[in-house]
Protein backbone atom coordinates (compact mmCIF):
# COMPACT_ATOMS: atom_id res chain seq x y z
CA UNK A 1 0.00 0.00 0.00
CA UNK A 2 2.90 2.64 0.54
CA UNK A 3 2.83 2.96 -3.50
CA UNK A 4 -0.57 5.12 -2.22
CA UNK A 5 1.83 7.51 0.04
CA UNK A 6 4.25 7.53 -2.74
CA UNK A 7 1.47 8.54 -5.23
CA UNK A 8 0.29 11.41 -3.05
CA UNK A 9 3.90 13.08 -2.52
CA UNK A 10 4.33 12.66 -6.35
CA UNK A 11 0.70 14.42 -6.82
CA UNK A 12 1.04 17.27 -4.31
CA UNK A 13 4.76 17.60 -5.84
CA UNK A 14 3.42 18.09 -9.59
CA UNK A 15 0.24 19.61 -9.10
CA UNK A 16 2.69 22.83 -7.37
CA UNK A 17 4.91 22.88 -10.16
CA UNK A 18 2.23 22.97 -12.87
CA UNK A 19 0.55 25.65 -10.44
CA UNK A 20 4.06 27.71 -10.18
CA UNK A 21 4.23 27.66 -14.07
CA UNK A 22 0.86 28.57 -15.16
CA UNK A 23 0.92 31.52 -12.84
CA UNK A 24 4.14 32.70 -13.44
CA UNK A 25 4.09 34.85 -16.35
CA UNK A 26 0.49 36.09 -15.05
CA UNK A 27 0.62 40.06 -13.42
CA UNK A 28 -2.00 40.07 -10.36
CA UNK A 29 -1.33 43.86 -9.29
CA UNK A 30 -4.95 44.94 -9.96
CA UNK A 31 -8.39 43.53 -9.06
CA UNK A 32 -9.09 44.39 -13.29
CA UNK A 33 -6.34 41.62 -13.87
CA UNK A 34 -8.53 39.45 -12.37
CA UNK A 35 -10.64 38.17 -14.78
CA UNK A 36 -8.70 38.28 -17.84
CA UNK A 37 -6.18 36.27 -15.98
CA UNK A 38 -8.60 33.57 -14.74
CA UNK A 39 -9.39 33.24 -18.56
CA UNK A 40 -6.09 32.91 -19.25
CA UNK A 41 -5.36 30.08 -16.72
CA UNK A 42 -8.77 28.08 -17.76
CA UNK A 43 -7.53 28.04 -21.18
CA UNK A 44 -3.95 26.71 -20.06
CA UNK A 45 -3.62 22.86 -20.11
CA UNK A 46 -0.89 22.79 -17.24
CA UNK A 47 -2.83 24.84 -15.08
CA UNK A 48 -6.24 21.88 -15.46
CA UNK A 49 -3.61 19.22 -15.21
CA UNK A 50 -2.28 20.89 -11.95
CA UNK A 51 -5.93 21.49 -10.38
CA UNK A 52 -6.72 17.49 -11.33
CA UNK A 53 -3.78 16.23 -9.78
CA UNK A 54 -4.80 18.11 -6.55
CA UNK A 55 -7.96 17.14 -6.49
CA UNK A 56 -6.73 13.37 -6.72
CA UNK A 57 -4.38 14.28 -3.76
CA UNK A 58 -7.23 15.21 -1.52
CA UNK A 59 -9.15 12.47 -2.82
CA UNK A 60 -6.19 10.09 -2.21
CA UNK A 61 -5.37 11.38 1.53
CA UNK A 62 -8.53 9.91 3.23
CA UNK A 63 -7.45 6.54 1.52
CA UNK A 64 -4.27 6.35 2.50
CA UNK A 65 -5.35 7.34 6.27
CA UNK A 66 -6.85 4.27 6.41
CA UNK A 67 -4.02 2.13 6.19
CA UNK A 68 -1.28 4.02 7.71
CA UNK A 69 -0.53 5.65 11.31
CA UNK A 70 -1.54 9.20 11.16
CA UNK A 71 1.99 10.33 13.15
CA UNK A 72 3.99 8.33 9.98
CA UNK A 73 1.90 9.56 7.26
CA UNK A 74 1.84 13.00 8.14
CA UNK A 75 5.37 13.67 8.29
CA UNK A 76 5.99 11.61 5.22
CA UNK A 77 4.21 14.41 3.49
CA UNK A 78 7.11 16.93 4.06
CA UNK A 79 9.01 14.87 1.32
CA UNK A 80 7.38 17.19 -1.19
CA UNK A 81 8.76 20.64 0.42
CA UNK A 82 12.27 18.59 -0.14
CA UNK A 83 11.01 17.99 -4.11
CA UNK A 84 9.49 21.52 -4.61
CA UNK A 85 12.36 23.54 -3.39
CA UNK A 86 14.62 21.37 -5.81
CA UNK A 87 12.05 22.13 -8.58
CA UNK A 88 12.00 25.90 -8.25
CA UNK A 89 16.00 25.62 -8.41
CA UNK A 90 15.87 23.55 -11.68
CA UNK A 91 12.72 24.49 -13.21
CA UNK A 92 12.20 28.40 -12.06
CA UNK A 93 15.70 29.13 -11.49
CA UNK A 94 15.07 30.40 -8.10
CA UNK A 95 18.08 31.41 -5.90
CA UNK A 96 18.98 28.37 -3.04
CA UNK A 97 20.78 29.51 -0.62
CA UNK A 98 22.59 27.97 2.21
CA UNK A 99 19.92 27.99 4.57
CA UNK A 100 17.62 26.59 2.37
CA UNK A 101 20.43 23.61 1.64
CA UNK A 102 20.86 23.09 5.14
CA UNK A 103 17.17 23.13 5.87
CA UNK A 104 16.43 20.65 2.89
CA UNK A 105 18.99 18.14 4.31
CA UNK A 106 17.29 18.43 7.46
CA UNK A 107 13.60 17.68 6.22
CA UNK A 108 15.38 14.99 3.97
CA UNK A 109 17.11 13.13 7.27
CA UNK A 110 13.78 13.62 8.84
CA UNK A 111 11.68 12.19 6.64
CA UNK A 112 14.16 9.30 5.83
CA UNK A 113 14.23 8.04 9.51
CA UNK A 114 10.69 7.97 9.84
CA UNK A 115 10.95 4.41 7.81
CA UNK A 116 12.91 3.02 10.91
CA UNK A 117 10.77 2.12 14.02
CA UNK B 1 -2.39 40.40 17.79
CA UNK B 2 -6.62 39.15 16.82
CA UNK B 3 -5.02 38.55 13.26
CA UNK B 4 -2.39 36.54 14.32
CA UNK B 5 -4.70 34.38 16.12
CA UNK B 6 -7.32 34.02 13.39
CA UNK B 7 -5.19 33.62 10.38
CA UNK B 8 -2.07 32.07 11.69
CA UNK B 9 -3.05 30.17 14.89
CA UNK B 10 -6.45 29.41 13.94
CA UNK B 11 -6.09 27.17 10.51
CA UNK B 12 -3.13 25.41 12.47
CA UNK B 13 -5.64 24.20 14.96
CA UNK B 14 -8.26 23.68 12.52
CA UNK B 15 -5.86 21.16 10.56
CA UNK B 16 -4.29 19.42 13.24
CA UNK B 17 -8.16 18.91 14.59
CA UNK B 18 -9.30 17.99 10.95
CA UNK B 19 -6.48 15.62 10.48
CA UNK B 20 -6.80 14.46 13.86
CA UNK B 21 -10.85 13.51 13.35
CA UNK B 22 -10.24 12.28 10.12
CA UNK B 23 -7.92 9.72 11.08
CA UNK B 24 -9.95 8.33 14.43
CA UNK B 25 -13.27 8.54 12.02
CA UNK B 26 -10.81 6.03 9.04
CA UNK B 27 -9.83 3.77 11.88
CA UNK B 28 -13.78 3.02 13.03
CA UNK B 29 -15.19 3.38 9.24
CA UNK B 30 -16.69 0.05 8.42
CA UNK B 31 -16.04 -0.63 5.18
CA UNK B 32 -16.96 -4.50 4.65
CA UNK B 33 -20.46 -4.21 4.08
CA UNK B 34 -20.53 -3.81 0.19
CA UNK B 35 -22.90 -1.38 -0.88
CA UNK B 36 -26.14 -2.06 -3.15
CA UNK B 37 -24.62 -0.03 -6.22
CA UNK B 38 -21.68 -2.23 -6.09
CA UNK B 39 -23.52 -5.10 -8.47
CA UNK B 40 -24.71 -2.21 -10.44
CA UNK B 41 -21.18 -0.56 -11.08
CA UNK B 42 -20.09 -4.17 -11.52
CA UNK B 43 -22.08 -4.82 -14.29
CA UNK B 44 -20.52 -1.91 -16.16
CA UNK B 45 -17.18 -2.47 -15.49
CA UNK B 46 -17.87 -5.90 -16.88
CA UNK B 47 -18.09 -4.17 -20.36
CA UNK B 48 -14.65 -3.64 -20.54
CA UNK B 49 -13.00 -5.44 -18.06
CA UNK B 50 -12.79 -9.21 -17.56
CA UNK B 51 -14.23 -10.81 -14.62
CA UNK B 52 -11.68 -11.28 -11.81
CA UNK B 53 -10.32 -7.54 -12.41
CA UNK B 54 -13.86 -5.79 -12.80
CA UNK B 55 -14.59 -7.04 -9.26
CA UNK B 56 -11.82 -6.45 -8.03
CA UNK B 57 -12.04 -2.39 -9.68
CA UNK B 58 -16.05 -2.70 -7.95
CA UNK B 59 -14.56 -3.41 -4.75
CA UNK B 60 -11.97 -1.15 -4.24
CA UNK B 61 -14.09 1.79 -6.12
CA UNK B 62 -16.79 0.70 -3.44
CA UNK B 63 -14.48 1.31 -0.67
CA UNK B 64 -13.23 4.46 -1.70
CA UNK B 65 -16.91 5.83 -2.30
CA UNK B 66 -17.92 4.76 0.74
CA UNK B 67 -14.63 6.79 2.66
CA UNK B 68 -14.92 10.01 0.16
CA UNK B 69 -18.88 10.30 0.95
CA UNK B 70 -18.81 9.65 4.57
CA UNK B 71 -20.33 13.03 6.63
CA UNK B 72 -17.95 13.13 9.06
CA UNK B 73 -14.82 12.30 6.34
CA UNK B 74 -16.46 15.11 4.38
CA UNK B 75 -16.64 17.41 7.89
CA UNK B 76 -12.96 16.90 8.30
CA UNK B 77 -11.82 17.58 4.83
CA UNK B 78 -13.89 20.48 5.24
CA UNK B 79 -12.13 21.91 8.12
CA UNK B 80 -8.66 20.95 6.62
CA UNK B 81 -9.86 23.27 3.88
CA UNK B 82 -11.10 25.75 5.34
CA UNK B 83 -7.89 26.31 7.48
CA UNK B 84 -6.09 26.44 4.55
CA UNK B 85 -8.51 29.54 3.55
CA UNK B 86 -7.38 31.42 6.32
CA UNK B 87 -3.52 30.49 5.86
CA UNK B 88 -4.03 31.62 2.65
CA UNK B 89 -5.35 34.98 4.14
CA UNK B 90 -2.29 35.06 6.32
CA UNK B 91 -0.01 34.65 3.49
CA UNK B 92 -1.38 38.28 2.41
CA UNK B 93 -1.48 39.84 6.03
CA UNK B 94 1.97 38.80 7.02
CA UNK B 95 5.67 38.29 5.80
CA UNK B 96 5.87 34.93 4.73
CA UNK B 97 9.04 33.91 6.43
CA UNK B 98 7.50 34.82 9.72
CA UNK B 99 4.33 32.79 9.45
CA UNK B 100 5.89 30.13 8.60
CA UNK B 101 7.79 28.29 11.43
CA UNK B 102 4.41 28.47 12.93
CA UNK B 103 3.07 25.76 10.39
CA UNK B 104 5.49 23.35 11.91
CA UNK B 105 3.36 23.30 14.67
CA UNK B 106 1.04 20.78 13.16
CA UNK B 107 3.42 18.48 12.76
CA UNK B 108 3.94 18.51 16.75
CA UNK B 109 0.10 19.01 17.49
CA UNK B 110 -0.50 15.37 15.42
CA UNK B 111 2.43 13.72 16.59
CA UNK B 112 1.09 14.35 20.09
CA UNK B 113 -2.60 13.68 19.35
CA UNK B 114 -1.68 10.98 17.68
CA UNK B 115 -0.22 9.00 20.46
CA UNK B 116 -3.05 10.81 23.05
CA UNK B 117 -6.12 11.03 21.20
CA UNK B 118 -5.61 8.11 18.77
CA UNK B 119 -3.30 5.89 20.55
CA UNK B 120 -0.73 5.06 18.04
CA UNK B 121 2.65 4.16 19.81
CA UNK B 122 4.96 6.67 18.38
CA UNK B 123 8.33 5.99 19.14
CA UNK B 124 10.98 8.22 20.68
CA UNK B 125 12.79 7.88 17.02
CA UNK B 126 9.67 9.45 15.22
CA UNK B 127 9.50 12.59 17.46
CA UNK B 128 13.06 12.96 16.63
CA UNK B 129 12.65 12.25 13.06
CA UNK B 130 9.77 15.41 13.76
CA UNK B 131 12.24 16.92 15.38
CA UNK B 132 14.60 17.68 12.07
CA UNK B 133 11.71 18.42 10.21
CA UNK B 134 10.85 21.07 12.10
CA UNK B 135 14.33 22.66 12.70
CA UNK B 136 14.02 22.44 8.99
CA UNK B 137 11.22 24.65 8.32
CA UNK B 138 12.52 26.86 10.70
CA UNK B 139 15.97 26.84 9.09
CA UNK B 140 14.19 27.37 5.21
CA UNK B 141 11.92 30.68 7.06
CA UNK B 142 15.03 32.24 7.81
CA UNK B 143 16.51 32.28 4.19
CA UNK B 144 16.66 35.90 3.21
CA UNK B 145 15.02 34.73 -0.55
CA UNK B 146 11.85 33.67 1.22
CA UNK B 147 9.54 36.22 0.81
CA UNK B 148 6.49 36.52 -0.76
Amino acid sequence: MSWLLVAIVVTRTISDIFMKKSVNSLAFDTMKSLWPNTKVLLKNPIFGIGILLGALNVMLWPVALRYFDLSYAYPFLSISFVLIILAGKWMFHEKLDVYKWVGIVFIAVGSMSLFFK
Amino acid sequence: MRALFSFVVLPILCNSFGELLLKHRLNELELGHVPAYLDGLKKVLLLFFDGPLASYLAYTLSVMLGILFDPIVMFSVGTIFFGTVLWLIAMSKFELSYIYPFLSLNYVIILIGSQLVLGESVSLLRYGSVLLIVIGLVIISRSPYFEK
